[in-house]
């Protein structure tokens, strides 16, 4: 019991130091798909992440919290992409 | 019974979430270290499935043991990522193939005009 919770938090501590070497590659990314590439790696691991505070805090509310940011990271890409790519998001 | 349930259960979820960490950081140093954006987006793309969908069934197994009704918010979580996340890892490879990003010389594939010239 305990050490699971222990392990949960260790994962967290993990997950936040590769959120960090992604996000050196968001910010100092040569062309734009790279950033685009740091950025959704960034929002999957903060999904992950939410989805272990969920378990540790042991509240469901928490996991409403990720659903929306798992749709909000989906959508921030695929509009990203498509105005880049034909500058009109074709309404 | 129970008891032996619950203590499985979890020492199930520790595995997973043992391996989908793992898959997460194996995707961190596929992003750094690879030289072109195309590669970038491969590793990115197959590291980061296996990576959630490891933690994300391990967090459920645990959640089984709390509050099995609420665990079912985990599995939509999951089956959104399943088909989001390749979809946009897609879209991205196909913006850098449109807009003719640049590649190493190492990485070959077929542009769409040579095909036309080919047929």
């Amino acid at each position: 019991m305990i050490e699971l919770i222990f392990l949960l938090k260790l994962s967290i501590l993990v997950l936040s130091c590769t959120i960090f070497f992604c996000l050196y590659r968001a910010i100092l990314g040569p062309t734009t798909a790279d950033r685009i590439i740091g950025i959704n790696v960034v929002g999957t691991k903060a999904i992950t992440a939410f989805v272990f505070l969920a378990a540790i805090f042991q509240k469901g509310s928490y996991l409403d919290i990720a659903i929306l940011y798992a749709m909000l990271v989906y959508v921030t890409t695929i509009a990203f992409v498509k105005y880049l790519e034909q500058r009109d998001l074709g309404e | 019974m129970m008891t032996y349930l619950i203590t499985m259960l979890r020492l199930l979820a520790g595995i997973f979430i043992i391996g989908g960490v793992f898959f997460f950081v194996a995707a961190t140093v596929g992003i750094i270290r690879m030289p072109d954006p195309y590669n970038r987006a491969h590793t990115a793309g197959k590291g980061d499935s296996p990576g959630f969908l490891l933690s994300l069934v391990g967090v459920w197994f645990y959640w089984l043991t709390i509050n099995p009704i609420e665990s079912l918010k985990i599995l939509v979580i999951i089956l959104f990522m399943l088909f989001a996340n390749p979809i946009a890892v897609h879209c991205i490879l196909r913006f850098c193939y449109k807009t003719k990003t640049f590649w190493i010389k190492e990485t070959t594939f077929h542009l769409i005009e040579d095909k036309e010239k080919e047929t």
